[in-house]
């Protein structure tokens, strides 16, 4: 039987929870595949359509410079504002001789210089070196001044003036010399494409280290987009012993514009490879790329070359993490179509597949949580289950033990009936025992049956208790003289207590009785070897108290709860009679009376029942 | 004489039993538990054992059990309120010789 109902509970589990359970994972774990599936596919795509926009904007953001700088050039060729670039994002466009570029500042060649202008310079170079006759040399030098036809010699014969006149001792007039060619000579330049001012500028730093020199030289880098090699060099190595944050931007300005003429450097040595990828796309050059293409053009306009910094044009286009990179730059891919050698690089996670990940823990909990409701929902089922499966074998059991307790007396009835009909009774004084027994065992028939019946009606709620004023004392008595019989037939003692003053009060004697007759029966069937029983009514704090002590086997204090409940019998009862009803009429009866029953027990040492009734202290006494 | 143990736990049976039973000219003794009745009949060899089946302390199953297991022979009747075919059968199984099922008449168990 109990394995056969274990095997059901599992079955039970199994299909309740087990079951459910494994389907939902199975179909979690597929709902959460699908899902990384289609993020994956999404991530795939959205990185795909980002890379396909990016080379978009890209190039019509270059188209449109290109077109811009094509109808500019169109307008007015070889523009002197060319130098500018009206596009930031354009490093410079540039005409092609042939294979080789023609960079917009460099000088269209050197001007052979007036000949009155180089005999002078000649003539003055003898007297300053050879001679040293600087005094003379200062008056040649300011004759070849006044002989020169353009501002390169003008700016020339002035530095040579001034260099003279510092070597004969003076300062003050080179100072101004050089003063004077800082605001004259920005634009003249040297046969190697130096402006004549920044060498005053040098001069004026290294005599006088004057301010206004660097803050010549800091304007001038600022102002001048491209600065030929050598003068950058100069530039560079003058600012290294300024002070000032203006000095330090202006250093790295220089620095930049180093980096960017070498690489127009490397450019035009390399652009004879450059020049085909450069002709049907926009192919890229140098570690942070440029932009090159270029565009034929039919004679007299030149072809031009296009050079434009990827990283300005992309500014709009492109993620702030992101960048666009040379080729061969690790985590880079092809940007596509229409580049060459031009990559993208894209922040750390980017396109990672996160739609996944981020609802999996999402199917976790509503698992965990359907779990949680399934397995409650089968708690509480097989709990159900169990107290059903509890019920009916207490039932079953109670069927049997009231079979059993209704047979007993019955049992004695017939035996002594039958002695009696056959004459077996040994003399008048057998045969009035036997007689007796029969009279009392017919009583004990009558109380398990009333205690049955009363169970069934509270069973069904049509128990009627009739409320009527009643001494406890009389009950209590009663219920003694009921128990003489039994108890003196099995050798009990029982030591009887009554408080006489004790009020009358509207109660059930009936039921009364009934609830001491259970005590008092279970008290005999309860004491082992113990033959003493106490039977105490008295009154405390307004309740009127029976209870009933015995010396017996006691109750397990962790089935002291449930000795009031219908059909239990605890674990020490089962070699003793019974049916499981008589607590559940004792309580059943205290409530009637709006009462209580405790119990106070020790394993071993005997239990104390009593039952407690509240009594209303404006009662007349009994 | 033939001796009789008869062990039941209820005063007013035993006390038919044993007057029926000296009635019928056996000796006979009584017990009210398993146990006592296990020490009865240790100490006074019965040649029959009356054995109701609900016994405190060792129930009458068990009783009947450990005397067979021990080799005794002595023709054991139960006695019992339960009528259960499951329960006759796991007595007469155990040992017992014969069953008397409760309420029974005088003729039925002196028979």
């Amino acid at each position: 039987m109990a394995y056969r109902t274990r095997a059901r509970q599992w079955l039970l589990i199994l299909i309740a929870v087990l079951l459910p359970a494994g389907l939902l994972i199975g179909l979690a774990r597929r709902l959460i595949r699908q899902e990384s599936e289609l993020a994956r596919t999404r991530a795939a795509e959205e990185h795909r359509n980002a890379v396909d926009q990016l080379g978009r904007e890209l190039t019509a953001r270059l188209e449109a410079i290109k077109l811009q700088e094509i109808n500019r050039w169109i307008r007015v060729p070889a523009v002197p504002g060319a130098h500018q670039p009206p596009d930031a994002a354009l490093v410079f466009v540039a005409a092609l001789d042939g294979d080789r570029m023609v960079l917009p500042w460099e000088s269209s060649g050197v001007v052979a210089s007036s000949p009155g202008f180089v005999d002078l310079r000649r003539q003055g170079e003898v007297l300053e070196f050879l001679e040293k006759n600087w005094i003379a040399a200062v008056d040649v030098y300011r004759r070849a001044r006044d002989a020169a036809r353009r501002r390169p010699e003008t700016c020339e014969a002035m530095l040579l003036q001034g260099r003279v006149l510092a070597k004969s001792g003076r300062t003050k007039e080179p100072a101004v010399i050089y003063h004077t060619m800082m605001k004259d000579c920005d634009a003249a330049v040297d046969e190697h494409g130096m402006t004549f001012s920044l060498y005053a500028a040098e001069r004026l730093i290294e005599s006088r280290n004057e301010r206004a020199a660097y803050d010549y030289i800091i304007e001038r880098t600022n102002r001048v987009r491209w600065i030929p090699l050598y003068e950058a060099y100069l530039i560079r190595s003058l600012l290294k012993s300024a002070g000032g944050r203006q000095a330090e931007l202006a250093r790295d300005t220089i620095s930049r514009r180093i980096a960017e003429m070498d690489q127009v450097i490397g450019l035009t040595r390399q652009f004879h490879r450059v020049r085909p990828l450069a002709e049907d796309a926009w192919a890229a050059y140098g570690p942070e790329p440029w932009l090159i293409s270029v565009a034929p053009a039919e004679p007299p306009l030149p072809s031009l070359v296009f050079v434009v910094s990827s990283e300005a044009a992309s500014s709009k286009a492109v993620p702030p993490s992101a960048a666009l990179v040379a080729k061969d730059t690790p985590n880079s891919e092809p940007l596509g179509d229409g580049f060459h050698g031009l990559n993208v690089k894209w922040p750390p996670g980017q396109f990672d597949v996160r739609a996944g990940a981020a609802s999996t823990p999402l199917y976790a909990a509503g698992i965990a949580f359907i779990l949680g409701v399934t397995i409650l929902a089968a708690y509480l089922l097989l709990r159900d289950v169990n107290r059903d499966l509890r019920m009916a074998e207490m039932r079953a059991h109670f069927v049997a033990s009231v079979s059993h307790e209704l047979k007993t007396p019955l049992t004695a009835i017939r035996m002594f009936a039958d002695t009696l009909a056959l004459g077996r009774a040994r003399d008048e004084r057998a045969r009035s025992e036997y007689l007796e027994t029969i009279v009392n065992e017919s009583e004990r028939l009558s109380r398990l049956v009333d205690n049955v019946l009363d169970f069934s009606k509270i069973e069904q709620g049509k128990k009627i208790y009739q409320m009527q004023p009643a001494s406890l004392a009389d009950v209590v008595r009663s219920a003694v003289r009921a128990m003489q019989y039994p108890l003196a037939q099995q050798g009990f003692t029982l030591n009887v207590s009554i408080d006489e003053n004790m009020r009358a009060f509207p109660a059930d004697a009936d039921a009364m009785e009934q609830a001491i007759l259970n005590l008092l029966s279970n008290a005999m069937k309860y004491s082992g070897s113990a033959r003493q029983i106490d039977l105490c009514l008295k009154s405390a704090a307004g309740e009127a108290i029976i209870e009933v002590t015995d010396r017996g086997i006691g109750i397990d204090p962790r089935e002291q709860p449930r000795i009031f409940e219908k059909f239990y019998r605890s674990g020490s009862s089962e070699r003793i009679a019974g049916t499981g009803l008589g607590l559940t009429v004792v309580e059943h009866v205290a409530h009637a009376h709006g009462g209580r029953v405790e119990v106070r027990s020790l394993t071993g040492q005997g239990s104390t029942f009593s039952i407690r009734i509240p009594v209303s202290t404006s009662e007349a006494p009994a | 004489m033939t001796k009789v143990l008869v062990i039941e736990d209820d005063p007013a049976i035993l006390r038919g039993l044993v007057d029926n039973l000296k009635f019928e000219g056996y000796e006979v003794h009584a017990a009210t538990d398993g146990e006592a009745g296990y020490r009865y009949q240790q100490m006074h060899k019965p040649d029959l054992i009356v054995l109701d089946l609900m016994l405190p302390r060792m129930n009458g199953l068990e009783l009947c059990k450990k005397l067979r297991a021990e080799g005794l022979q002595t023709p054991i009747v139960m006695l019992t309120a339960k009528s259960e075919e499951s329960d006759r059968v796991l007595g007469l199984d155990l040992g017992a010789d014969d069953y008397v099922t409760k309420p029974f008449s005088i003729r039925e168990l002196v028979a």
